[in-house]
Parts: C-alpha cells; structure tokens; sequence
C-alpha cells in the first residue's frame, strides 16, 4: 500500500507498526463515516483522449477528524476536492455525505448541500468586494433563507470568533491578506457547516500569517470540527493529523501526519545510507524529533520538505 | 400634435356641412332654392347661408392687407361662425336685398388698418371699391395674421358683383343635432340631385368628414413615429442584452462565489433579472423625464402646445422596464447555470 515513488527509486517504507497513534482521535471504524468516497471515477474528454483525473478512488472520513490531502498540480487532488465539495459529481462511483447520496444529484440539489453542510475556504478568499464584511459573512445564511436578525447576529458572533468583530464595516480590499482568509473562515464557520473545507488556505500567505491560520483551523478541530485540507505543500499537510496523498487519481498514502513525515525526511535525504538508517528501528524516535522541533520552529523552516 | 390639430379645426364647428354646386345654364340653384330645402327640413337643420369667397386686397388710406378672408355671407352667418359683435351691427336681411355696399371687419382687420380709432362708419377699400363698415367682430382667435380675426364679411349679393359672377356656388348648413349628420348630407344630396341629376356637380362634405380625415393622416404619422421608437427600443434592448452579457462575464466569479455558498439557480436568476429591470427602468424614468422636457421645451419654440400624455408615459416605462428583464434574462440564465467549479476558477 505505501508504495512511493521518490527519485525514480521505490522506497519501501517501514515505519513501526507501533507509530503512535495518539494524534489519531480514538475513532471507531464503526461509526458511520462524515464523507465516504466509494469507487470514484472522474473522467475528462479531451479531444480523443480520456483523462482519467480520479481513478476508482476510494475514502473514508470521520466526524471530528482533521485531514489534509495533499498531491502535486495534476494529481487529481482538486479534482476529488471538487467531489467531496459538492461543487461536481463523478463519472461514476458513489459519494454519501452525512448519510445522503450527493453523487447523482442535479444543480440545485447540490447547492443546499454545499450551503448545509460544507463550509468552504478558498486560497483567493473569494470575498465579494463590493459588500462589508458583515453582508460577506451573512451571505450562506441568505441562502439558507435565515430572518435578516438572526442572521446579522450569526455573522458577528462568527466574526467575532475570528477577531474582527469590530471590523464589520470594512469592506474586504481595506484587510490585509490575513484579515481577508479570517473572514472567509467567519464565512465558513457561519453556518455551523459539518464539514470544513480549505482548498490551500495559506497558498496565497505570507508564513507568518499562514502560521496563525494553520493553528486557527487546528483550534477549529480541537472544537470538534471535521476539517479538511486540500494542499500541494507536504509541510502544510503535516499540520494534520491524518495525510491522504493524492497521486495519478488515486490514494498512494493514507495514514497519520507521523508517519508522512517519516516519509518525506527519508526522502529528502541525499545518500541512501542515510535514507536506510532514517528506514532503522530508530527512525522513529528520530523522526520523533524532528517533528517536535519542526512544530516549535516557525512555519516556513521546513518548506524544502517535498517529494 | 392631434391635439393641436383637432383644437384648431373644432372652433370652426363640427355642426357644419359645406355644399357646394356647379351651377350650369339648364339645371342651377340659387340661395332661394336653398332657403326653400331649410325651411323644409326645419326639423333638421337650424340655419344656412350662402358665402361668396372674395379674394382680394383691403385698403383704408395707405394701410394695405391681402391676408384677409374676405366673404360675401348672409345675415345668419353670424349663428353659423359663432360670431359674437363687438360694435355696431352685422349683415342684415335688407342689405342683402338692396345689394348695400357695407360691410363687417374682425378685430384683427379693425387693428391692423385702424390703429384702434373706432372703425364704424369710415370707408374699406375692398379690390378698391369702397364699402362702409357697420361692424366689428369680437375676438374670436388671438387676432393673429391668418386666423379667424382676419376677415371681412359682406352681404352676398354684394359680393357677387366683386367676384364679377352671378353664380353663388357654395353654401353652410347647420345641423341641429351633430349625431343626425349622415341622415342630413343623406337629405341635402337628395334634394339636390332631384335638381342636378348629376352627382358630379355637387358635392357635401361636413367639417367632422374633413377633421376625420386629418385624424387619420396624424395618425399615421403618430404610426410612423411608434414605429422609429420600436426600432430604437429594439437596438436598445440589445445594447441591455450586451451590456448584461459583459456584466455576466465580468462578474462570472462572484457568481461562482454566491454559488459555491448555496446560491440555486432560480436565486442567481432573480439577481440577474432583477437587476437589468432596474437599471432599464431608471433609464426609462430618466428618458421619460427628457422627453417630456424636450417635447414641451422644444414644442414652445416651434409654437405648438405640444402635451406628453400619460398613456404613452405608462406605454413607454412598462416597455423600458420590460425589455430591461426580457433582454436581461438571456445572459442571467447563462449566468445561473454556469458551472461553480468553472466560475470559480475565472478571474
């Protein structure tokens, strides 16, 4: 299963089996899964050619769970993004959100689940400009068909949970960078959605402030949220706590954010003695430190981690 | 433009018939033939009274004037033209017998050529034979140049001699009953062709045939002007269409956005639709507003009294505002079903 390609060289990994799985949340296979992706084929027509952006995927994801999926451009991950956002249906394959079958429904079927249960946050914020941010804010509970009052409370008390509760009058280009991601989260979070979806939160963020979103989200997870994380960067998936890695439409690794790391420290080491000693017994407790230093050190200090 | 028409046409009375006839050497009528058929249909019609039109040129000393009307009547014509006197008295029955050369001038004739000396009894060269005035018209127009003050009236059978004919060709009825006018032209044509035995030499029109039939020349200009609106609303209408097509595209993000957090397509519709009907209805408004500016501004300097009417104003909003979400609702469709993932990703 955790086959991966790594400089043209097959890395068979061999991390403990007794990898802690303390980060992991005490979940029962039994419970009935938030999202569950069952055999999903997305399938593009190009000209006479057949892309194949989703190939027989399969997922599971639970309530209260905290997961990142991370793929290179091209792997398929917006894709499946895309799926698990309600925002496209698959070729075929089903997916069952919250319990009810999204695969097959129309336009509009689609639009009430998104607006019901997924709070979306973009990478380009996706704010409307010429509103305040209270009206941005405001704006899934509109749909929802929520009386103006009740509404206008709900987008402060969100705005207020992401600190710019004072802020409502502003308008979205007058917020820094930051600002802009926060109220898009207020946006999210207003309408007590199931299901958190962040398609590269911090892409279009300086580190600095791409750290206190990162840690926002997570403080969203230890509340009880089921966030998901769609990214590219394999420093930023490791803020999870469970990575699915997106490759050529399917899952090439599914596990916990530990064991990736594992992965991608054996990876970005030149010499293969090194890579074989990282691969030892003792690779964990190494790794272990890594990661305890990697969390204390800024975001940022880790970014040459990828493969 | 009607309205201008119609009023100036209904002054001259809609209770008149003209009749005019082509005496010849065997068959011919004269005004005592014609008294003869009033006084048979008494019933019918309240007086008649033959008129002589002069043409000719008014002298009193140096003053000259050859816009004058100038008509040989009978002593009713007074009832018939709804004149009111201001001075003296009019026509009379026995000036007419003895052929009396006096006449009676309108204001406007009584200002021009006497400078408001009091006309009664001075002398009025008419085509230089000279007649006494015996009396002036009240205002009747606005004493313009043209208008019904211009004119002078004569005894008709002093009139004959000016127009140096015997022959009295055209005569005024006035009917008691506007709604009885086709049953008495039916009456007079029937008297008269007892006389002619040829319908082609007499004719009687009423002045409500002649005012139909400017009505419907001012109608079809009214039809030819609806039609250069319809044209000009229709390019409007696609500049609407353009400028919501370019608003759609423009605005593909938002739209990908607002449906991304749940907006359903008849939501996005609705915005779209509703949008485009405002902004044409304040482009109506605003037009409306120039319109009537420019119709009553501009209808001043050309000397009509030009009036917007309300039924086009409804007309003209109600179409402004409907082409608005009628054009509008192509592109809003387009709009409504683009596809999130697509309108998401555009900038």
């Amino acid at each position: 299963m955790k086959n991966i390609f790594c400089r043209n060289k097959i890395l068979q990994t061999s991390v403990p089996h007794t990898a802690p799985s303390d980060a992991h949340r005490s979940i029962s296979k039994k419970d009935v899964p938030l999202i569950e992706l069952r055999d999903i084929y997305k399938i593009y027509h190009m000209g006479d050619m057949d892309v194949h952006a989703s190939d027989g995927l399969s997922l599971k994801i639970y309530r209260g769970e905290f997961v990142s999926i991370v793929g290179k451009s091209g792997s398929g991950k917006s894709t499946i993004m895309n799926i698990i956002g309600a925002l496209d249906i698959p070729t075929s394959g089903q997916y069952i959100l919250g319990g009810q079958d999204v695969s097959t429904m129309k336009d509009d079927q689609l639009a009430e689940v998104r607006n019901k249960t997924i709070g979306f946050i973009f990478q380009q914020y996706n704010l409307l400009p010429k509103q305040n941010l209270l009206e941005n804010v405001e704006l899934p509970l509109v749909y929802a068909g929520v009386g103006k009052k009740e509404r206008e409370q709900r987008a402060l008390k969100s705005l207020e949970k992401v600190g710019l509760g004072d802020k409502w009058r502003y308008f979205p280009l007058q917020l820094s960078g930051g600002q802009q991601q926060r109220v898009s989260i207020a946006r999210a979070l207003v309408g007590n959605p199931s299901l958190i979806l962040a398609d590269e939160p911090t892409g279009a963020l300086d580190s600095r402030t791409s750290r206190d979103v990162l840690d926002f989200l997570k403080q969203l997870h230890d509340e009880g949220n089921t966030i998901v994380i769609i990214t590219h960067d394999s420093s930023i998936a490791l803020e999870a706590e469970r990575v699915v890695r997106i490759q050529d439409g399917n899952i090439t690794f599914d596990g916990s954010a530990d064991e990736y790391g594992v992965i991608i420290l054996t990876c970005n080491l030149k010499h293969p003695e090194q890579q074989d000693a990282l691969l030892s017994y003792d690779a964990w407790h190494y790794y272990r430190r890594c990661v305890r230093d990697y969390s204390c050190q800024p975001h940022g200090k880790h970014d040459g981690l990828y493969f | 433009m009607t309205d201008y028409i119609s009023d100036s046409f209904s002054d001259l009375g809609t209770d008149q018939i003209s009749v005019s006839v082509t005496n010849t050497s065997t068959r011919s009528i004269d005004p005592d033939d014609m008294y003869a058929i009033l006084e048979e249909n008494d019933d019918l019609f309240t007086t008649m009274s033959p008129t002589v039109t002069v043409g000719g040129q008014l002298k009193n000393g140096s003053e000259t004037s050859s816009t004058a009307s100038i008509r040989g009547v009978s002593e009713d014509y007074m009832t018939v033209g709804a004149y009111t006197l201001s001075s003296g008295r009019f026509i009379q029955y026995s000036d007419i017998l003895s052929r009396q050369k006096v006449c009676v001038i309108g204001s406007y004739v009584a200002q021009s050529l006497y400078f408001g000396e009091s006309p009664l009894g001075q002398t009025l060269k008419i085509n230089g034979e000279a007649y006494t005035i015996v009396g002036v018209l009240e205002e009747k127009a606005d004493s313009e140049e043209g208008s019904s003050d211009d004119c002078v009236f004569l005894p008709y059978s002093s009139a004959t001699k000016l127009t140096r004919s015997a022959d009295i060709s055209s005569y005024t009825f006035i009917v008691r009953d506007t709604n009885t006018m086709e049953y008495c032209k039916s009456i007079l044509k029937n008297d008269l062709f007892e006389v002619f035995r040829d319908e082609d030499l007499y004719d009687v029109t009423s002045l409500s045939e002649m005012l139909e039939m400017v009505e419907s020349m001012t109608g079809t200009m009214t039809l030819l002007l609806v039609g250069i609106a319809a044209i000009s609303l229709l390019v409007a209408g696609i500049g609407i269409m353009n400028i919501m097509l370019v608003s759609v595209t423009e605005r593909t993000r938002e739209i990908g956005i607002r449906k991304s957090l749940g907006a359903k397509q008849h939501t996005i519709l609705q915005q779209f639709v509703i949008e485009a009907g405002v902004t044409s209805a304040i482009g109506g408004i605003l037009g409306i507003l120039l319109g009537s500016t420019l119709t009553i501004s501009l209808g001043g300097l050309i000397g009509l009294e030009a009036m917007p009417s309300l039924q086009w104003i409804t007309i003209s909003f109600c179409i402004s505002a409907g082409i608005g979400i009628v054009f509008g609702y192509m592109p809003a469709r387009r709009a409504a079903k683009l596809n999130p993932i697509d309108a998401l990703r555009s900038e």
